[in-house]
């Protein structure tokens, strides 16, 4: 199997998305975006900046029904990413917590969101040991 | 200090410096493979360039499979209620030879390679706790002499349904991520032992200290068979802990082959750690683990769920359990 990862991905995912916009860009967008589709949850999911195995993402910011649950939502990364089903897809909430999956979207949202009021999800492989 | 760890679940009272020599944890770790196979007996397969890349890793998976068959081994038999002394554990991990050509062991370190290819793996790279699960997985399927079922939960998620279904004995059908071993030769056995390997990333680049408790919880279970994983770059086998300190095997040693004879007496000395454990704070470890289960029965699998369930009230979750996948069924968003 090819490296998953082209060089145009790897320069795209050098910066975090908190670290490309300010804090009060983001909260506007939020709200913007809030208003707009209130029934919709907005989530970054990024790529760990540390991951060389897993591609990223072609779009960060998602736009998710609060009713669905995390599995649901790692399964629908994993279809993005066009993941094997073997591979390991590890997703973290706010690079420290492991996803519970059968959380819904709306309780991970009202638990762990940032202040900005984005849910900050990120993925990585597993690392290699030799 | 009580030290915990396999077959210790009660906690034992010895002091950690004389258990650590204690025959317990040398028995039941089994640690050491016995295939010296980066120096002999491979060449027909492939042709190993970096001994040292294929070494470690690939051990560390022997030692989970040997032990997984050992734990196996020592259960009574149903019928008889009598233990099966000497077991044949050697052949798991037997390399090919040529003369008779007996077949080599299914966890043969060069099949364990090669099946590492097929996920995406090449011949002499490292892999991460996820591949050797997987590996184990494909090989299991191949091993003629145990039934042994190997399920991965995929996702920090163990259904139980699927696990059901790919141990109990007579359902063909088995799902993607289980081993298809019909199980005709064994009809007497209702249930395949399980080997449960969970894959887990405990954090991003260092252990998130709410899942340490879980973590050491796990080595408390009686069905725990350790923990795959190690601190950055280098492989190791976590069978304990004490305090806030992890016991664990290092593979990174080749000890010469097991001659397979037919014999009912093998020198079996090999197949242990000729070294003594070592201890590493919790904190150095790597975030991605592989914990695994051994359940001899349905019960015992029960059991297990059980106590996880009851852990998973108390500390912090590592996985959770579900009942079926009805909940996971239509995972396809529609866009």
């Amino acid at each position: 199997m090819p490296p998953l990862v082209n060089s145009t991905s790897l320069e795209l995912n050098t910066t975090s998305f908190k670290q490309r916009k300010r804090l009060d860009s983001r909260i506007h967008e939020v709200n913007r975006v809030k208003i707009r589709y209130p029934c919709k949850i907005p989530v970054i999911v990024e790529r760990s900046h540390r991951e060389k195995v897993l591609p990223s993402l072609q779009k960060v910011k998602f736009l998710v029904p609060p009713e669905i649950t995390m599995g649901q939502f790692v399964s629908m990364i994993r279809c993005r990413l066009s993941l094997p089903p073997s591979h390991s897809l590890c997703v973290m909430i706010n690079e420290r917590q492991m996803a519970c999956l059968s959380m819904t979207m709306l309780e991970a949202y009202t638990g762990q969101r940032d202040q900005d009021g984005f849910l900050y999800v990120s993925y990585r492989s597993h690392e290699v040991f030799g | 200090m009580p030290l915990k760890g396999i077959g210790l679940c009660k906690g034992c009272k010895e002091k950690p410096q004389r258990l650590a020599n204690s025959k317990s944890i040398k028995f039941r770790a089994a640690p050491e493979s016995t295939n010296a196979m980066t120096e002999k007996d491979d060449n027909e397969q492939i042709r190993v360039t970096d001994k040292r890349n294929l070494g470690c890793i690939v051990l560390m998976i022997i030692s989970q499979g040997s032990k997984c068959t050992l734990e196996r081994i020592c259960r009574p038999a149903d019928s008889s209620g009598a233990l099966r002394m000497r077991p044949p554990f050697w052949k798991m991990a037997a390399p090919r030879k040529k003369t008779d050509g007996t077949p080599a062991g299914s966890f043969y370190a060069c099949n364990q390679a090669q099946m590492g290819v097929g996920e995406g793996k090449y011949i002499g790279q490292w892999y991460g706790p996820n591949t050797v699960a997987q590996v184990l997985r494909k090989l299991a399927a191949f091993d003629q002499w145990s039934s042994m079922a190997v399920h991965i939960a995929m996702d920090n998620t163990v259904v139980t349904d699927e696990i059901r279904r790919l141990c109990r004995l007579g359902s063909g059908d088995s799902g993607p991520l289980c081993n298809g071993h019909d199980g005709a030769s064994n009809s007497h056995r209702m249930w395949r032992p399980l080997v449960l390997l969970i894959p887990l990333r405990l954090g991003l680049s260092e252990i998130n200290g709410a899942y340490i408790e879980t973590l050491k919880h796990c080595f408390m279970l009686p069905q725990s068979l350790g923990v795959i994983g190690g601190r950055p770059n280098s492989a190791h086998y976590f069978i304990g802990y004490v305090g806030d300190e992890l016991i664990y095997l290092d593979p990174h040693t080749t000890q010469l082959a097991v001659e397979p004879t037919d014999g009912i007496y093998i020198a079996d000395d090999s197949f242990h750690c000729q070294h003594p454990p070592c201890r590493m704070h919790v904190s150095e470890i790597d975030p991605s683990i592989a914990v695994g289960f051994f359940c001899s029965s349905e019960e015992d699998f029960d059991d297990w769920c059980q106590r996880i369930r009851k852990t998973m009230l108390v500390y912090a979750t590592l996985g959770y359990i579900l009942e079926s996948q009805y909940d996971y069924e239509d995972t396809k968003l529609k866009k």
